[in-house]
């Protein structure tokens, strides 16, 4: 039978990189180790990490670079100098990036600048401006208005002109989960359990407009709107079992690793396949195209508690949106691949190409990765700085990237 | 035989397919207060709703919380009125006896699917409505626009507000520009100069797209301004229907509309563009939105702004 479409499933390629300055003695991959000898201050991908893994191509549509892991997404803290150097997410545009597919194609043959990516407008509209007029001087602070990641699958058509889909059969659900996230308590920040405890998340996935009414009934699943627990809230040191944590924290962030207790994606955080499947909008349909997912994040009161601390140090910095700081993973269940969508654990900015708080450059053309075929990536770290008063300082840089686009399973 | 599902796609979408001879800005909107305690607000009977002779296409849904109608106090957080607010009230629409999206609430910033933003200082104050269909302004016709501000100003300040249509000329393609603007020191109703937003020539000029400012006070140290101040009532005088393109609710009279809901293309209001060719709506033809506050520690009345945008179509 000719198929009219083909059957896709989202895909990110991803890796977060945690590298100190280039100098002399400095290990320059604190995450990975990963660095294979070469020249100092450098830093090689895992290969397995951008390698296509599975039996179907994978086609990549763009990149998405975020710094990640940090309380601030820009620095301005009266505090110790380990602190306030280059202690924020806008840190990460200070390290330089090279991707390529080996023997194929390369971008160039220098390493870019973070910030010379080209890039898509994703973002959603900043607090900057909102200030007295609401009588909060700190309003300014926060870290965004609304707290939107979200991704449209938008796989277009392949070379027969038949659209790239991911439609879901019946009773066939997906699963997607969402880590807790740390809470920072190095001076100046103070966070009350009640700004805590407020934070909460909600994930929607919806179908495209590929459908019979005009009025587009039920069209989207959702998993409503409940707290967005905090790494204390589900028992102390929950990050990891032993060994570096997956997504690894900045100073602010003094909460121990080393724990016994695995529960990184807790269970009130997971949108579960069986309630997916049951709210089941369109039950009349053999297939259900699904169109993208939204993930929105409520940290008002947690920016409003820790901009109060900022203020009252005299600082002019900014939260970063807690999608680069909560971990994600996901998968179809009872249907397709069964493989998970990206490998668990990458943050939700770089995981959501169409809103959110990471940087996107398209690809002019999509890269094909065949069975086994990977990307080389690597990653440059600025050179180390000497303050005015003679100190060196060596903060560590954490970057995010990830290739995203879909796999190509049938068609 | 059994219809194919190609033929069975053509004739569906037939129903959702209308032209006209020539094309109206529509903004349907209200306002939902949520006293303390109150966690569910139903739209007014009637307010969107098609209560015209021509049929309505939807094109966008719009949200945003109203600014704060009293002084708030620091000591609690946040404000009344916080834009970021709308983070805690979820949305569902029913029409026809069905939902949409969901029979679930869901909450507002899941619904944003523009990318609307632009640089932080420029947007702070401004909207902007690209049309999707233009709409013709013919010689001697005007547009009436009525502004008003939501809050007084501090004493001895103004705020300088006003709007801008662009377009081109039927015949000639050059470009146009109507801008009208004044300054506002209370809460008196202004109408903007009507003679700056006339069509003085003698070709009809197709209007594509408005853009609605509203700047700071006039003393603030900050320029970057409040569009979230702003109500407005706009009409086209001399051709096509001369009825206020703002349709707003009856009970508790609302006659201008937020600029913020006049934000589709650019600004800082949730932006849902609906799939394909939206909704059409025929005369008495129309949806129920209701709105859900996940707010459990709210100690003031809050409100939040709706609205759904689109084009009558005069046929």
């Amino acid at each position: 039978m000719e198929h009219t479409k083909n059957y896709c499933e989202p895909r990110v390629l991803w890796e977060t990189f945690s590298v100190v300055p280039n100098a002399p003695g400095n290990q320059v991959d604190l995450q990975s180790n990963y660095d294979y000898g070469l020249p100092n201050g450098r830093a090689r991908g895992v290969p397995t990490y951008w390698r296509n893994g599975q039996k179907n191509p994978i086609v990549l549509q763009g990149l998405l670079l975020s710094g990640f892991g940090y309380v601030l997404d820009e620095a301005n803290v009266a505090a110790s100098d380990i602190v306030t150097f280059d202690n924020c997410r806008a840190a990460a545009l200070k390290v330089d990036l090279f991707v390529s597919a080996p023997y194929r194609q390369h971008f160039s043959w220098r390493d870019v600048p973070v910030r010379s990516w080209r890039q898509e407008p994703i973002s959603e509209p900043s607090m900057r401006y909102a200030s007295a007029g609401l009588g909060f001087a700190g309003i300014g602070h926060a870290s965004g208005l609304l707290g939107l990641s979200r991704w449209d699958f938008d796989f277009g058509l392949d070379k027969s002109g038949r659209p790239n889909i991911f439609w879901l059969p019946a009773r066939s659900g997906i699963q997607f989960e969402l880590s807790t996230w740390t809470v920072p308590v190095a001076a100046p920040m103070n966070p009350s359990a009640a700004s805590v405890n407020a934070a909460a998340h909600a994930v929607s996935f919806w179908e495209t407009a590929d459908n019979y009414s005009e009025f587009h009934v039920c069209s989207n699943r959702l998993k409503q709107r409940a707290q967005l627990l905090s790494a204390a809230a589900v028992g102390a040191s929950v990050w990891y079992p032993s060994g570096p944590a997956p997504l690894p924290f900045d100073e602010f962030s003094a909460q121990t690793l080393a724990g016994s207790s695995a529960q990184v994606f807790p269970g009130a955080h997971m949108f579960t396949a069986a309630a997916f499947k049951a709210q089941n909008p369109n039950i009349g349909n053999t297939h259900t195209n699904v169109g993208g997912y939204a993930v929105a994040l409520d940290q008002i009161a947690f920016d409003d508690d820790i901009s109060a601390d900022l203020v009252a140090a005299g600082s002019t910095g900014i939260l970063a949106p807690f999608a680069s700081r909560v971990i994600t993973r996901a998968k179809v269940a009872s249907a397709g691949t069964d493989a998970w969508w990206w490998r668990p654990g990458a943050p939700l900015s770089l995981v959501s190409p169409s809103v959110g708080c990471g940087m996107r450059h398209v690809f002019d053309e999509p890269i094909i990765l065949a069975p086994g075929d990977s990307l080389s990536v690597e990653v440059q770290s600025p050179a180390a700085t000497t303050l005015p008063n003679g100190s060196t300082i060596n903060p560590t840089y954490k970057l995010g990237v990830s290739a995203y686009g879909y796999s190509q399973v049938e068609g | 035989m059994a219809e194919t599902r190609d033929a069975q796609l053509t004739r569906i979408g037939k129903y959702n397919v209308c032209e006209g001879i020539e094309y109206e800005p529509r903004l349907f909107y209200e306002l939902f207060t949520f006293p303390v305690g109150r966690q569910i607000t139903f739209s007014e009977d009637g307010v969107f709703k098609n209560g015209n002779e021509f049929p309505i296409r939807i094109t966008h849904i719009l949200a945003a919380m109203r600014p704060a109608v009293s002084t708030p106090s620091p000591a609690v957080l946040p404000n009344q009125g916080d834009e970021r607010l709308i983070q805690r009230y979820g949305l569902r629409i029913k029409g026809h006896d069905t939902f949409y999206m969901s029979d679930l609430y869901t909450p507002l910033p899941l619904w944003h699917n523009v990318e609307s933003g632009v640089s932080d200082s420029v947007l702070r104050g401004t909207s902007v409505w690209k049309f999707d269909k233009p709409w013709p302004l013919a010689s001697r016709d005007s547009i009436s626009v009525n502004v008003q501000l939501q809050n007084t100003p501090t004493a001895n300040t103004n705020r300088r507000v006003g709007i801008t249509f662009h377009g081109f000329g039927d015949k000639s393609k050059r470009p146009y520009q109507f801008p009208s603007y004044t300054t506002l020191s209370n809460l008196t109703v202004v109408q903007l100069p009507v003679d700056n937003l006339r069509n003085a020539g003698g070709e009809v000029v197709w209007v594509t797209e408005m853009e609605v400012f509203c700047s700071a006070e006039n003393t603030a140290s900050n320029p970057a301004g409040d569009i979230a101040q702003l109500l407005l009532e706009i009409t086209h005088l001399g051709s096509g229907t001369q009825r206020p393109w703002n349709i707003g609710p009856t009970v508790v009279l609302l006659p201008r509309a937020p600029a913020l809901l006049y934000g589709p293309s650019m600004g800082r209001a949730v932006v849902h563009r609906l799939p394909k060719n939206g909704w059409l709506w025929q005369p008495d033809e129309g949806v129920q939105p209701e709105i859900f506050s996940f707010d459990t520690t709210r100690s003031v009345e809050e409100g939040v702004w709706l609205g759904l945008l689109g084009y009558m179509i005069i046929t």
